[in-house]
């Protein structure tokens, strides 16, 4: 009886789930919220992406959009489930928000099987993109080669060649290492991963110590980023050049690591004091919303919506109509706060990628200064291969 | 290569004092109240976010620190007061379910006042800085601030149990608590006290560590199983038994995550150790605790 | 530690038939137990047509976490034996599924990771390492078993933590279910919810018979006295051993339905705090009662699923919720249904 009584009451706690809005885009934003490295950077990107879409009017195209959110734990499992749920009961027809790259792999094949749009807002994995491409599957964050690669050339053309190398235990971690090892040319003085829930970097600074580099990559985001920061210089080990891919220093981290963080170089797709117009704009209405800087993940939250609210309006507001709607946001070519960006044939991200240095001002305040482009308009080595059905 | 064993010997030192802190107080509580608490890092998350609340308070860590211990120690007699006395006579099964869902609460109630993300506390400004030991070798100056107020804390607690009148008592619930009690020792103020004592460990421990891990929710629940390993070796009830045991892992840990990666690339120089290592370290421990339970069940020092 | 108080049975009451008529009394409430079983028949067809299709693989993880927490029943609730280590052989029996996928094409036969090969292989290796953990862990008593069983559980999640071709810390995900041919097609959530109904079913009646025939009926009584049961000349360390490779081969199964069910394996399934949480669903259901480890996962998991949509902080409520049962004293929900008028000792321990 008792058993019968709660599977009636657990039904009538489901019906009513979500009256769907008959002409509403419905954007499931999967991030972390309650556990995991990816907690301050998941609400850091979605306030980025809401402050987009507070200034679009809460529309995209046009179109309102209703958003949905979802909390992974950084947890591949947890966010599979989550996404099930939402793809099945919520029928949403749009997922991004994800932060944690584990979380990646296991949700886009996911999403794009039951073809729902996956829009990665963070790093994109090569293995989502070039020759395994799939027509759901866009990259608006930027591609993890890119950034490192592009790191990898400046430091070779600084004759720099023992370089020790250190990254996140991630999955995406790897990739970083690796590109960035590629384009250097001369073999690592050392390359080692910790666990992304390390919060005591002893034993990987010791061994950085003990091997002597000329300088160090580093692979660490968000409270990683702070923490090793901040043990790198209390270790006395700031006088051997720190480098890495932005997060390492973005406004957050910055903010967070104090002097530490001085003379860190890093490469990034953006910096808050490009020049262009978007940029100019988007900076002072964040400060004036916010009272603070903007850093990378507001960044990439704003632009994405910015790109879906281009695509939308391509597609006319029909974004039911699948093939449509991915042809129409693949062809998007918008001037955002990085620079231009368009999308190439494999949905990877085409834009402009800076060097970055933390300097102190006279008035002691903390900036990022953009150094140069050191590469313009740049595409993923190997996008052409990508077959997509036409 | 010695300054690496030097600086990672004194690493080990320093989570050696750190885990005593934690499973000094878990094995009074254990031995003399008979209590598993699996909640005893929820504790020591209180007191990091306490410490955390009373430096933005006051401004100064120095100050937060002996607040936050003492404001752990106030929150553990609450809990006592309200639960945990209720939990004596229970099973042990009874007592990790209990403790088990302390867990889940003080997790979501901090996460009420602080919010889910890791806080960062900053080293306080004249400790950031190296210092140096010997022969062109520094060390972090908070990290043996660290050390210093752990060696510290063994001593005062090695006297209080020996010398005080509590300490006395301590003694006496752990060794026999019906006949302590029959004497005329007030059990439930000594249990009361236990606990409190316990709590001050682990609020001081979540202070100290706060600028060096920064603080967050769940931080308890990876520490407090290596927590309870200290205890199992070291002998329930034995102050002196968690004090060698937590050194003991706290270098097994420490030697084996940093040492080991680089032996083990000297071995298999094609082979990359970086998540294998780490792994075998973690499984070393417990492999240790597996040993000295079934050679000495009773732990390295028997108490009763 | 006292040496000399026994251990405080969790199940047997002071008489095996006692037991036996308890455990009667729990499990044949005859109208709600059909109506139970009607219910979830029907359950698929229900929330199809309710539109709430997502809700077959909720029901279906739900019946997976039924299964693991039943077979740890027969350990805490009939044994007597209190295990913190029990997501160990639920997670390796989900990791024996990753390994054979992995391994299928090239050093295994591409039939290996087929649902008739792979879920008993599954079985086979989670039962395997209860028969080592357990011939070692078996020697300890009480608390010092708890801890033993513990540590094994973590040193193997390490041990996955640690290989890297397994994704190491981030898990992997698997191309699909398993393949089990005679048209049924696991990927089809009613078909995997019908094999794991039946597969769950035939747990439940074999746990239930193997509880009251003659071998249930001894680990009974050795948990309710070992010494006396020793005395009397019963290799007593070879049936707790038993039980506790029964009762991880069948965790087995239910991990390798888990892999299934996720399509997708990590060492987080290992964790201490899952072992922590089989333990809980158990008690808050009734340990020693057959139909505890039903209650107390539907109640958990259910309270999960309404709850986690109402508020960020549904896991201090489902805290609160375990502290009031065990403040309370109660024999778990299976406890409060079960009015035969057993009033103290026995079923659930206290």
């Amino acid at each position: 009886m008792r058993a019968a009584l709660a599977l009636s009451s657990l039904l009538a706690a489901l019906a009513p789930g979500l009256a769907p809005a008959a002409d509403a885009i419905r954007l499931g934003f999967l991030a972390t919220s309650s556990a995991g490295p990816t907690i301050g950077v998941s609400k850091e990107v979605r306030l980025g992406f809401d402050f987009a879409l507070e200034r679009l009017g809460g529309k995209l195209g046009g179109v309102p959009v209703e958003v949905l959110s979802g909390d992974d734990q950084a947890n591949p499992d947890v966010g599979k489930q989550v996404l099930d749920r939402m793809i099945k009961r919520d029928r949403i027809d749009l997922l991004t928000g994800t932060m944690a790259s584990g979380v990646i792999y296991a949700t886009v094949p996911l999403a794009t099987a039951q073809q729902v749009f996956a829009v990665n807002l963070n790093v994109g994995p090569r293995d989502l993109v070039a020759d395994k491409c799939n027509p759901f599957y866009f990259n608006t964050g930027w591609p993890i080669e890119s950034v490192n690669e592009a790191l990898g050339k400046y430091l070779f053309s600084q004759g720099v060649k023992k370089v020790f190398a250190i990254g996140a235990g991630v999955p995406v971690g790897r990739e970083h290492v690796e590109s960035f090892k590629r384009a250097l040319g001369t073999p690592l003085a050392g390359e080692i991963y910790y666990k992304p829930q390390t919060l005591d970097f002893s034993a990987e600074l010791a061994q950085i110590r003990a091997a002597q580099p000329e300088a160090v990559y580093a692979f660490a985001f968000g409270p990683l980023a702070v923490n090793f920061v901040k043990q790198y210089a209390q270790a006395g080990l700031s006088n051997i050049p720190l480098y890495g891919p932005a997060p390492l220093a973005d406004e957050d981290t910055i903010a967070a690591a104090g002097e530490a963080m001085v003379g860190v170089i890093t490469a990034g797709h953006w910096n808050a004091d490009l020049p262009n117009e978007a940029n100019k704009a988007f900076v002072a209405a964040f400060q004036k919303k916010h009272g603070r800087m903007p850093s990378l993940y507001h960044e990439q939250g704003y632009t994405t919506a910015m790109l879906l609210d281009a695509g939308v309006k391509a597609a006319q507001g029909r974004i039911d109509d699948k093939k449509a709607f991915r042809k129409a946001l693949a062809g998007v070519s918008l001037e955002a706060p990085r620079g231009p960006v368009s999308f190439n044939v494999d949905h990877s991200p085409v834009q402009n990628i800076y060097l970055r240095k933390v300097f102190k001002t006279e008035k002691g305040e903390l900036v990022n200064r953009t150094q140069r482009m050191i590469a313009a308009g740049q595409q993923l080595r190997g996008a052409a291969e990508c077959r997509m059905p036409n | 290569m010695t300054t690496l064993m030097l600086e990672q010997a004194l690493n080990g030192l320093q989570l050696g004092l750190m885990l005593f802190l934690l499973s000094s107080g878990l094995t009074l509580i254990f031995g003399i109240m008979n209590l598993i608490n699996l909640a005893h890092g929820s504790l020591y998350m209180i007191g990091g976010f306490l410490a955390v609340a009373f430096v933005q308070w006051t401004g100064s860590f120095l100050l937060a620190l002996p607040l936050a211990v003492l404001g752990t120690a106030v929150v553990a007699v609450c809990l006592e007061a309200t639960l945990v006395r209720r939990l004596y006579g229970k099973s042990h099964l009874s007592q990790v379910l209990a403790t088990f869902g302390l867990i889940l609460i003080c997790n979501d109630v901090v996460r009420w006042f602080f919010g889910a993300n890791a806080v960062m506390l900053e080293v306080p400004a004249a400790l950031a800085r190296p210092v140096p030991i010997v022969g062109g070798f520094s060390y972090s100056a908070y990290r043996l601030l660290v050390i210093s107020v752990g060696l510290a804390t063994a001593v005062l607690l090695s006297l209080l149990i020996t010398k005080s009148r509590l300490g006395m008592w301590i003694r006496a619930g752990a060794s026999d608590r019906e006949m302590a009690r029959a004497m005329g020792v007030d059990i439930q103020r000594v249990f009361t006290l236990v606990f409190a004592l316990g709590a001050a460990l682990c609020g001081l421990a979540g202070a100290l560590l706060g600028p060096l891990l920064s603080v967050q929710v769940g931080m308890g629940e990876s520490i407090i199983i290596l927590a309870f390993v200290v205890v199992v070796i070291g002998g329930t009830g034995s102050v002196k038994g968690a004090f060698l045991g937590a050194l003991a892992i706290g270098m097994l840990d420490t030697l084996g995550r940093s040492l080991l990666p680089v032996w083990m690339r000297t071995q298999w120089p094609g082979f990359s150790p970086d998540t294998m290592a780490p792994a075998v370290a973690a499984i070393l421990t417990y492999a240790l605790m597996v040993l000295v339970l079934l050679w000495r069940p009773q732990g390295l020092f028997k108490t009763a | 530690m006292d040496a000399t108080t026994s251990p405080v049975p969790l199940a047997a009451a002071p008489a095996a038939p006692a037991a036996d008529a308890a455990a009667q009394s729990a499990w044949r409430l005859p109208m709600p137990a059909m109506l139970a079983v009607l219910a979830t028949l029907l359950f698929p067809a229900a929330a199809t047509w309710a539109g709430q299709d997502f809700y077959i693989g909720f029901a279906s993880r739900v019946m997976i976490f039924v299964m693991a927490v039943s077979s740890l029943n027969l350990l805490v609730g009939y044994a007597g034996l209190v295990s913190l280590g029990h997501a160990a052989y639920f997670g390796f029996g989900a990791y024996v599924i990753a390994m054979l996928t992995v391994a299928a094409g090239k050093l295994l036969p591409s039939w290996a990771t087929s649902a008739w090969v792979a879920w008993p292989l599954a079985m086979l290796g989670s039962a395997l390492l209860a028969l080592l953990v357990g011939a070692v862990a078996l020697r300890t008593r009480q608390v010092y078993f708890i801890m033993i069983t513990l540590a094994f559980s973590q040193m193997v999640y390490f041990l996955f933590i640690g290989m890297a071709s397994f994704g190491s810390d981030n898990g992997m995900s698997l191309p699909g279910r398993s393949p089990v041919g005679l048209g049924v097609d696991l990927a089809k959530d009613t078909h995997f919810f019908y094999v794991v109904l039946a597969l769950l079913v035939a747990v439940l009646l074999g746990l239930r018979s193997l509880v009251r025939s003659r071998f249930g009926v001894i680990v009974q009584a050795i948990a309710a006295n070992e010494s006396r049961m020793s005395a009397i000349g019963f290799p007593v360390f070879r049936y707790k051993l038993a039980c506790f490779v029964i009762a991880g081969a069948v965790a087995g199964l239910a991990g390798a339905l888990l892999a299934n069910q996720n399509s997708y394996v990590s060492p987080h399934m290992l964790d201490w705090t899952k072992s922590g949480l089989l333990l809980v669903m158990l008690i808050l259901g009734g340990a020693g009662y057959l139909a505890g480890g039903i209650y107390g996962t539907v109640a958990l998991l259910v309270l999960e699923e309404v709850l986690s949509s109402h508020t960020p902080y549904w896991q201090a409520v489902v805290g609160v919720c375990i502290v009031a049962v065990v403040v309370v004293g109660n024999h778990g929900i299976a406890g409060m249904f079960d009015r035969s008028g057993q009033s103290s000792g026995g079923h659930g321990g206290h």
